[in-house]
């Protein structure tokens, strides 16, 4: 997929190289943004809140984008599902009159804040992410791979230590006696 | 969808999550380019560990808080055209509009050659020059004129005593 453009013509606003760039990339943000919406009929909107958003402020948006870094169209990809999901977001504005919710769940509740009792850095930020997506999100290994770009095994094999260091954790938090708030400390280096 | 099948230590990760409520909600959102990147598979420095690298854990960091955002990735390694509508490409089309018609008079005014700019700026201050100068020596003139002659009767009611404003006449003194 060819990703040239005249990035310098587009940010200065240029007419003929923005209509170009509508015209090359409209069909991709099509595809990115109908991911994400739920009705036919929200694509057009949606598509036009992307690009509106790619111009607004002076190109704004479009200056952050580095070339040398990431292609365009994973980069517009990124932006055009990112930008539908906020609007959606936005259209979610509640409909129900403050008449008819009962009193009791307009109620200030108490505030509560839940304690971390365990070590946020005992697992990696990569191995909580492959737990996450196996016990949580229900994908297999093949989809894991495929979603960060990496071999299969990799995906087990971050599984395998990831499992390795919650045993440990929970092996020496299980014999320790339960007075106290101490909590045994990680002795696995990966 | 084999994750429960392949794997079965469910309950330790329930556990462990049960006591992390909370954490991950402080990593950094990382941006679109740095998303863009990561997807490509191009993030952190060549030659270290992407699991050990600060740059790509913060990405997984945040796609670990945010799950659902990992079909964005999938998405993007994916990215394909499709038919967009005449009535898309045109509304986009239309968020930029056409240079206005007097931007091309402006441009002609640019390319005027600068001497015919000097010459008319040069004609404009030579004129104003010489109608200051002409005023000066006919208003010079006539002071000499008159310091250098007893001012007639005439000449005196024509340019007017310094006191002329002060002096009353005797029907309206009476008001």
């Amino acid at each position: 997929m060819a990703d040239a453009v005249d990035l310098a013509a587009l940010c200065r606003g240029e007419k003929g190289t923005w209509d170009a760039f509508v015209r090359r990339y409209a069909g991709l943000i099509v595809s990115a943004v109908r991911g994400v919406a739920r009705e036919q009929a929200e694509v057009e909107d949606l598509v036009q809140e992307v690009f509106l958003r790619l111009c607004k402020d002076g190109f704004r948006l479009m200056r952050t984008y580095d070339p040398t870094r990431a292609g365009l169209s994973t980069w517009l990809t990124i932006v055009a599902r990112s930008t539908a999901r906020d609007v959606l977001r936005r259209r979610q504005v509640p409909s129900t009159p403050i008449d008819a919710v009962p009193e009791a769940l307009l109620a200030v509740m108490p505030k509560t804040t839940e304690r971390i009792k365990y070590p946020d850095t005992l697992l990696s930020p990569r191995q909580k992410l492959v737990l996450t997506l196996i016990y949580e999100q229900d994908l297999d290994v093949a989809e894991i791979a495929q979603s960060l770009g990496v071999d299969p095994q990799t995906v087990r094999s971050t599984h395998h230590k990831a499992m390795l260091k919650l045993r440990s954790y929970f092996a020496q938090e299980d014999t320790q006696p339960a007075a106290g708030d101490e909590r045994p400390t990680n002795r696995l280096s990966t | 969808m084999s994750g429960g099948n392949e794997f079965n230590e469910a309950p330790l990760w329930r556990r462990w999550r049960e006591g992390q409520a909370g954490a991950g909600d402080a990593a950094a959102e990382p941006d679109a380019l740095t998303l863009a990147v990561y997807a490509e598979g191009r993030l952190g420095r060549p030659g270290v560990d992407p699991e050990t690298d600060p740059a790509v854990a913060t990405v997984e960091a945040w796609m670990a808080a945010h799950p659902d955002l990992l079909a964005d990735l999938a998405a993007a390694r994916s990215a394909h055209d499709e038919i967009a509508d005449a009535a898309i490409v045109a509304r986009a089309s239309a968020l930029i509009a056409r240079p206005a018609g007097n931007v091309s008079a402006l441009s002609l005014r640019a390319t005027r050659p600068v001497w015919q700019d000097a010459m008319a700026w040069s004609g404009i201050a030579a004129t104003l020059l010489a109608a200051v100068l002409i005023g000066f020596q006919l208003g010079n003139d006539n002071v000499v004129d008159l310091s250098d002659s007893n001012p007639t009767v005439e000449q005196s009611a024509l340019i007017g005593s310094p006191n002329a404003f002060l002096v009353t006449d005797d029907e309206d003194s009476g008001i």
